[in-house]
This record gives C-alpha cells, structure tokens and sequence, in this order.
C-alpha cells in the first residue's frame, strides 16, 4: 500500500488547532513542551505534560496545574492555597509565591509528565526509521513536489511546534527576590546608646558608614555600629544632649549611611527627648530623687528643716540642715538618708530645668 | 536535460538570488544569534533569540520565558541551514555548468517558507521585547528606612541589532529575497516549458 504523506500533515494541522483551541476554550486533554525551570525538579526543561480540562478533573491543593494567558503563553505551577476568591500557585524550583490568580483562570490539571529523554527517543527512533524507509517515497515526492513541499513542510512543523511549545510565562518576581529594608523602631536604650532596628529582607547589612546628628546647627560624627543582622547601635555622649538641653530642643535629628551587599541606604531619622523633673519617693525615711533625663542635673541648694509639734499644737523649730549643691548624673539616683532628729523633717532642694528654677519640698513624719 | 536550457542569462539571475539567498540566511542568522538586548546593573548579561545569560546580584538567574524562545526558534534555524545548503549547491552547480531547475524550484520552496518564518521572527521578537521590559528594575526607592539604593536596570539594545531586527528591514529582506528568488523561479520555469 502506498503511504500517502498527506495524512500526517493533515493530522498535526488537526492536532495544531486542537492546541490553540484548548489555549482559549478548555479541551478535554491538552498538550504541552514545557520549558523553564521554575517547576524543578518534577518537572524539566523539554518534558511533556499531559493535562485534563479541571471541567473533568478538580483541582486541589498540591496539584500542578496550566494556566493560559492568551494564545501564547502560560503558567504551570503547583497550587499551595486556595482561598474563597484567589488561589495562590508557587512554582517547586522559585522562591516567591506567583501573583495570585482566580480559579477562571485555572485550564488544565496536569496528569502525566513524560521526561524528555523518553519522549524524544519515542519520537526521533520512528521518524527516522520511516525516512530510511520511506526515502525513496520521498524523493519522488520532493521531485513531484519540489516547490509546494518544502512550504507545507515548514508551515505545518512551525505551526505544530508552536502549538506544542506555548511560553512559560513565569513572573520575574516569582524567580528573583527583590531586597528590602523596612524601618521597625528607634529606641533610646540610655543616655549612652540609641537602637535603630530595621526589617532587612533578601539583603545584608554590612557596615554603618556615616552616623551624623544634627542639634542646633551643629553637627556631630557618633560612633555607630552593627549589632546582630538588623540593629544598629549608635554611641551618643553626654555633650549631644547637653547641646539639646542648652538651646531647649525636644527633637533629636540624624543621619546614617548603611552599606547593605546589594547598595546602601540613606535614611534621616528623629526622635523626642522629653525633659522631665526630677522623681522623687520616700522609702523608709530615705529620700530618693532620680534623675530620668540624658544631661546631669544640679541641685543648687539642699535644706532640711527639722521640727516638732508641742501639746499647744504649735511648731517648734529643732534644727536646719544645709547640704552642698549637689550633682545627680543622667538617669542616676541621689539617696538623702534623713536623721531622726525630730517629729518632722521638711526637705527643701531646688534645681534649673530649661531655664525655670523648679522648688521641690517633701516631708519626712517619724512619728510613725 | 533541464539544465540545458538553461541559457547564460538565467545562471547570472540563478547566481544571485543563491548569493542573495545565502546574505539573507546570514542576515537571519545574525539576528538570532546576536543578543539583542545588553542589560547592565542588578540584572546583568544578554539575550539573544537563541540564547541568553542573566544575573542577578552576580548570581546566574534562570528565566522561564527565555528558555521557551530557543525551542521556538529551532524552525528558523532548520530553514536557513536549509536555504544555505541549496543555495550553495546551486552556486557550485552553476560554476560546474550545470544548474538544476529542480534545485532552484527547493530554493524557491525554501524562499516561501522564509516568509511563513518571518512571521514567527517578528512575533518572537515582539514577546522578548515585551518580557524584557519586566526585567527592567528598579530597587532605587525610598521605604520607611529612608532612601534606598540597591540599584536600577539598564537595557540596552545595540545601534546595529536595532536597525537590523526592526520590523520593516525583517519584512523589508524577506519581501526582496522572495522577489529575487521568484524571479530566478519564473526564469527557471519559462527555460523548462
């Protein structure tokens, strides 16, 4: 019997349109050369992928499925979430989910993957060995032919490869991870030390490259430096916030340069300092006064006025106490032990904060 | 014999729609193997219709799109090596004195097939334009951290491969190629009649 070439070329017109067909409306099984290697290694660059429309099979989580984009291109990765209005698909070999997609935009469920080494040793063996064959039927064909075959010959292997090779449409943001630096906090650990602590994703912090506060016109260079993967600790010495204090500012304001391994950052930051008076408590006759701020304060004058209280109900002055000016550092406490030396015992200490003299007066009763 | 026909005149227009056969297959094989587009900075490399090489970071990245367009350009590279062997056998033919109008009607096929692949050049050409450009990033930005700079993507496309891989020269060779082939046929037709 004679082997009419035109039946293989009628048969993968068929199966082209097939193909094309199936990209836009669902058929029952569609074909496809995948290339990529966003799904290594269950599936390689050149294998085969036999899919059913997910009108026939349900997908599920943990399935790979094929999403077509249009005529040409596509998307096969494995589903990891479906959720009531997005399904979340990753790819095995990428490192970032895919931009969610609707279950509409879901064709086919892979069922089968032919590797390509079988596929194409299938495919190439029965080719070749129908040319050898068949090469005598071909030549004639060619010599009948000549001119119309070659054409068909192209158009028809163009069209079948293309149908069977759409392209992996793979987002780049799936493949690559884009570095990040989020800013978390700004702590002020104590007078001597300020945190800043970042969210550093993809990326790594490797050195602080300038540290530069700015307090009234001034400019200071501070000591910064690395503290684990995403911390900075910046050295702040007294003089920063004596300058603060002098011209009254609340707002602290600086800059640093971070050199990451993949570019640097620029960032200006502030934070408050809030100036606050002096705490003072009485635990057992003791006289406790803390200093919360960042600069030492200074108490200019101490008194502690002792008195009793006679029958008549009258106040009798016993003795007065005064002590030296004293300096309490940057958030330290003053212990004041107070002598018993009488009913009461009134202590009196004044101190400057921000120009205003502030008298603090507390009362010590040993009769209790 | 067919050959015999042939007169003088006809081998000088055989002659050059082979040469123009052969400029045009390397004119075909140029652009597709030539990276078209030169990226430089996060992502660095090339790509070309046949292959491509990109990093990220200095870290080789692999891309799915651009391991599709190799497979796709396989048919234009079967057709030129197609075109270039005809067309050399029909040039050492001539110089032997013998040309085959057989020969010649191959080449013609070839030459008609060659605009059936055009269309496939053009339309690879338009999709690795259009995923190149999402390769075009930008980490310059400024987040809550402050401003920053993890660098930008720059493409290139080179002065020559973007005059030679425009869509009017593509068309434009193609359209001359089949016209001087066309010519060579109908010559070689009229001798055979």
């Amino acid at each position: 019997m004679k082997f009419d070439w035109r039946i293989p070329l009628i048969i993968l017109i068929i199966f082209s349109m097939i193909q094309f067909t199936g990209r836009i409306i669902p058929m029952p099984i569609n074909i496809v050369i995948y290339t990529g290697y966003s799904m290594n290694p269950t599936i390689n660059h050149g294998d085969i992928l036999i899919s059913v429309s997910k009108d026939i099979l349900r997908c599920n989580v943990g399935d790979i499925v094929l999403c077509y984009n249009g005529y040409m291109q596509y998307i096969s990765h494995r589903i990891v979430e479906v959720h009531e209005d997005k399904i979340i698909m990753k790819g095995d070999n990428t490192e970032n989910f895919d931009p969610p997609i609707t279950i509409n935009d879901i064709k086919y469920k892979v069922i089968m993957i032919i590797p390509r080494n079988i596929w194409i040793t299938l495919t190439i063996i029965p080719v070749i060995t129908m040319i050898i064959v068949k090469h005598k039927e071909l030549i004639e064909l060619l010599k009948v032919h000549d001119e119309n075959i070659t054409p068909i010959i192209f158009i028809i292997s163009t069209l079948t490869i293309i149908s069977i090779t759409p392209i992996n449409d793979t987002p780049i943001q799936s493949v690559i991870s884009n570095p990040s630096v989020e800013l978390r906090c700004i702590k002020v650990l104590n007078h001597n030390q300020v945190i800043v602590k970042y969210n550093v994703i993809h990326t790594q912090m490797k050195a602080v490259e300038k540290c530069i506060f700015k307090v009234a016109n001034k400019t200071l260079t501070l000591e910064a430096y690395l503290n684990g993967s995403d911390t900075i600790i910046i050295e702040t010495p007294i003089e920063l916030y004596q300058l603060a204090y002098r011209n009254h500012l609340e707002e602290i304001n600086f800059k640093l340069k971070v050199v990451f391994d993949r570019g640097c950052l620029e960032g200006e930051y502030k934070y408050i300092i809030n100036w606050r008076k002096l705490n003072t408590t009485i635990i057992n006759k003791v006289l406790l006064i803390e200093n919360p701020n960042y600069i030492p304060i200074n108490l200019s004058s101490i008194r502690i006025v002792y008195i009793n209280l006679n029958e008549a109900g009258f106040t009798e002055l016993i003795d007065i106490d005064e002590l030296n000016p004293i300096t309490i550092n940057p958030e330290e406490n003053y212990e004041l032990k107070i002598e018993g030396k009488a009913q009461y015992a009134y202590i009196e200490f004044r101190y400057n904060l921000l120009g205003v003299e502030i008298i603090e007066r507390k009362q010590i009763d040993f009769t209790r | 014999m067919r050959e015999n026909k042939l007169i003088s005149q006809d081998k000088i227009i055989i002659l050059i729609s082979s040469i123009s056969t052969i400029i045009y297959t390397a004119y075909i094989l140029t652009i597709i193997f030539t990276p078209k587009y030169i990226l430089s900075g996060v992502i660095n490399g090339y790509i070309a219709l046949l292959h491509s090489k990109l990093e990220y970071y200095n870290k080789t990245i692999l891309i799915d799109f651009l391991s599709t367009i190799p497979i796709l350009t396989i048919p234009i590279l079967i057709l030129a090596v197609y075109q270039i062997s005809i067309a050399i056998n029909v040039i050492i033919n001539v110089y032997r004195g013998k040309v085959s109008v057989h020969m010649v009607k191959l080449m013609f096929g070839g030459g008609l097939a060659s605009i059936n692949i055009c269309g496939l050049i053009l339309g690879l050409f338009k999709i690795l334009e259009q995923e190149t450009t999402n390769l075009n990033l930008n980490l310059n930005y400024i987040s809550s951290a402050g401003k920053i700079s993890f660098g930008t993507t720059t493409i290139q496309i080179p002065q020559l491969m973007s005059i030679m891989t425009n869509q009017a020269t593509i068309i434009l060779a193609t359209i001359i190629q089949t016209t001087i082939i066309s010519i060579a046929y109908i010559h070689a037709q009229k001798r055979k009649t």
